[in-house]
């Protein structure tokens, strides 16, 4: 959720930074929690942050549940260092993973992908693309078109022409 | 968009692989361009009688050369084999390190069992002369079952190997 004002620096986590979605909600991160953006880390580096990073294209409730997963994951290397605590939180994340991506509705998932995406936060792409092919594996492509939504743009003559084509892999 | 497409590409059994280029013109050609894992495994355990294992390797060794034509040329991350081992793959598997190696793999798995009765007089020899320089250079991780591997004398290594694992290997000591 959009942070409360916090003190400029806390402990672990050194500075703060403000990251502005693109409808105007403003959240307030520590840099270490920021920077598993890579696209924020590097900004981090060109010390281009100063006033805020604005996301024109995260939405306010997209960037809620990047901010979400940016902080539960934060430990991941802090916690590296203390066995017991990592091995604790390492559940405790894999929960927390696996609840988010399954709760989600596909075009929030979507929307969650070109976040991560831009953002370039590998594992939640990683996480969120392995999702998608999860629900897409064991369907025929009809299955597949009507899951996701994916209109066909294709006439039936090219159709058929690229499932001839393809033929090594639909006979079993 | 395509990249998103690609990473998503890249983690779906092949079959469902071929279906994307099936879905609509945005999905039509992502399978050729994302680096894919090629992952192929047979069973014949049903096959007591040694002539039908046979068939059934000979079948297997079509399937996946039908597939290879179409990542012909094309670059692949990984490439993974299992199955139980049968005399008449022994030049498929060569060709395959080929085709591997040609299309600079970073993964390989040779993952072949053993047929029930066996000597290690059966078992397929790494063809270490298939790799160039280039090649085991690239290797990150090598998964080898039921293989000799015997480097030649003047073989240094992989040096970017991150990953070895062997399993039923007939090695010599020193080679390790």
């Amino acid at each position: 959720m959009a942070a409360a004002a916090a003190e400029a620096t806390t402990d672990g986590g050194g500075k703060m930074i403000i990251l502005i979605s693109a409808d105007g909600k403003r959240f307030e991160v520590t840099e270490a929690v920021a920077s598993q953006s890579q696209l924020i880390s590097n900004m981090i580096e060109d010390d281009c942050t100063e006033n805020g990073v604005r996301l024109p294209n995260v939405d306010g409730d997209i960037l809620t549940m990047v901010v979400d997963y940016c902080n539960m994951h934060a430990g991941d290397a802090a916690a590296a260092g203390d066995t017991m605590k990592a091995s604790s939180t390492e559940e405790e994340l894999k929960k927390f993973d696996a609840e988010l991506v399954q709760a989600l509705e596909n075009p929030v998932l979507f929307k969650l992908i070109l976040a991560a995406n831009f953002l370039n936060i590998k594992s939640l792409l990683d996480m969120t693309c392995q999702r998608v092919a999860d629900m897409m594996s064991g369907k025929t492509p009809e299955q597949m078109r009507e899951t996701f939504s994916i209109e066909n743009d294709f006439t039936p003559e090219e159709e058929a022409a690229i499932r001839q084509e393809n033929a090594w892999a639909f006979d079993d | 968009m395509q990249d998103v497409l690609c990473i998503i590409v890249s983690k779906l059994p092949l079959k469902e692989v071929s279906s994307t280029s099936v879905l609509s013109s945005s999905w039509r050609y992502i399978w050729s361009i994302c680096r894919p894992k090629l992952s192929f495994s047979g069973f014949c355990g049903f096959y007591d009688d040694p002539h039908e294992r046979e068939q059934y390797s000979q079948k297997f060794a079509e399937k996946v050369n039908a597939v290879l034509r179409k990542y012909d040329g094309k670059l692949i991350e990984e490439f993974d084999v299992k199955i139980e081992f049968d005399a008449v793959l022994s030049d498929h598997l060569n060709n395959w390190l080929t085709f591997a190696m040609l299309s600079r793999t970073k993964n390989l798995a040779f993952d072949l069992e053993p047929a029930t009765s066996y000597s290690w007089g059966d078992c397929h020899t790494f063809p270490f002369h298939l790799l160039d320089r280039e090649s085991i250079f690239r290797l990150q991780r090598i998964q080898l079952s039921f293989l000799s591997f015997k480097p030649p004398p003047d073989f240094r290594g992989f040096p970017n190997l991150r990953k070895l694992d062997l399993n039923l290997v007939h090695l010599n000591r020193e080679d390790l």
